[in-house]
């Protein structure tokens, strides 16, 4: 089964990505934008073209949830929103398939495990969770 | 005053100095801290899938809490603070979530609860603080914001999330010397130290640059984040980096 990526998009985001200008700001604005396969502005564009491609760049799981970018996006896209989304549909898939997960809890250095608030971690699995 | 306090998880854990350094400074400024009933974790993060009630059950579960015993709740964690404003702001705004949301609760959650940031507190005792501070030979300090109480624009708790200047101007009449920096609501990472460190890294790393940028020697940074905290400290040796009210606490003690 193919999955239609914009139609599983919108049952579960309300973020209006059909009125980004594609205007850049967010991608300039973002912290981390310059370590993403490809930028939050270029993600939302190929995701309004449904390519399904976007579930496979690590733009998804490396967006920190910051809303740098939404605070300066004169259409006020969320795209920790639209990445929180992706990365959902993304999870289901491959549960779907049957395929495991990619955190690897053991790749996580133990003294950073360790010393680590909380906080931190459980944001960490709320991100690999899918629901 | 009395007001019910919402410490969160990591303030019981890794964060234990900063709520000791909370409990001390409410004991001395004469601020009775009571601990919410049943208090558990806010769910670490806000999720915003629309989708799915049980992403914001627990803040919600812990604002019910909160109103069968007052209307204002206190919380000093950012992430806390954050997760449970903009929880409750989709609780009242999203109508079909809300439904969805109470089909899982014994009770609703009747009115908005006001969520209210620890440092507000101290705001208000500002002259009496004042009146207590032994030591105020200090290096100039840099107030750390971070994302959490800056953003999303319009609820969070500074309304200017470029260059807010609250703690600054808290710290100033309180005589001490504080610096404006270029990122000092820029991401400090956040989770991605587990993941990505190299990324944690180049975020503290433009921090610290810009906070070098405006000081000569030595500075001290405050934050009000476990995650900032953990986050500076682990991947900077240049400065060091207090709680806020850590910090005020040794300067009350003549540290
Ligand atoms: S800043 Fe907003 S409008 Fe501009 S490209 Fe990014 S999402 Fe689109
Ligand atoms: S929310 Fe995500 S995409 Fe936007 S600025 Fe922050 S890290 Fe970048």
């Amino acid at each position: 089964m193919e999955i239609n990526i914009l139609e599983e998009f919108f049952n579960i985001c309300d973020e209006k990505v059909f009125s980004c200008i594609n205007c850049g700001v967010c991608s300039a604005s973002c912290p981390i934008s310059n370590f993403m396969e490809i930028t939050p502005q270029k993600l939302i564009f190929f995701l309004i073209n449904n390519k399904k491609e976007v579930l496979e760049k690590n733009t998804i799981w490396l967006c920190a949830s910051c809303l740098n970018c939404q605070a300066r996006c004169r259409k006020s896209i969320d795209f920790s929103k639209v990445a929180d989304a992706l990365r959902h549909i993304y999870l289901k898939e491959r549960a779907r398939k049957k395929l495991s997960l990619e955190l690897e809890i053991d790749k996580i250095k133990r003294e950073i495990l360790i010393k680590s608030p909380q906080q931190l971690f459980i944001a960490l699995q709320r991100k690999f969770a899918y629901y | 005053m009395k007001y019910l306090y919402y410490p969160g998880c990591t303030l019981k854990t890794t964060a234990k100095v900063f709520e000791d350094s909370i409990k001390e400074v409410s004991k001395i400024l004469d601020i009775s801290l009571v601990e919410l009933n049943n208090w558990y974790c806010c769910q670490a993060i806000y999720t915003s899938l629309n989708d799915n009630p049980s992403l914001l059950l627990g803040a919600i579960r812990n604002l019910i809490e909160t109103q069968k015993e007052d209307d204002k709740l206190v919380t000093a964690c950012s992430a806390c603070y954050n997760v449970l404003l903009r929880s409750q702001n989709t609780y009242f705004k999203d109508e079909k979530l809300r439904v969805r949301i109470n089909a899982y609760l014994e009770e609703e959650l009747k009115r908005e609860i006001k969520i209210i940031h620890f440092f507000e507190l101290l705001e208000e005792k500002i002259d009496v603080l004042n009146s207590l501070i032994k030591k105020r030979d200090y290096p100039p300090l840099a107030f750390y914001y971070g994302c959490l109480l800056t953003r999303p624009k319009g609820i969070a708790l500074f309304s200017n999330d470029i260059n807010p200047q609250r703690f600054e101007n808290f710290f100033s009449q309180l005589g001490f010397l504080t610096i404006d920096f270029a990122f000092k609501t820029r991401c400090c990472g956040s989770y991605l130290t587990y993941t990505n460190e190299e990324i944690v890294k180049d975020c503290v790393d433009k921090i610290i640059l810009s906070i070098k940028e405006r000081v000569n020697n030595s500075c001290v940074i405050l934050t009000t984040c476990p995650l900032c905290q953990f986050n500076l400290e682990n991947y900077q040796k240049d400065y060091e980096v207090f709680y806020f009210t850590q910090f005020l606490l040794s300067l009350i003690k003549g540290e």
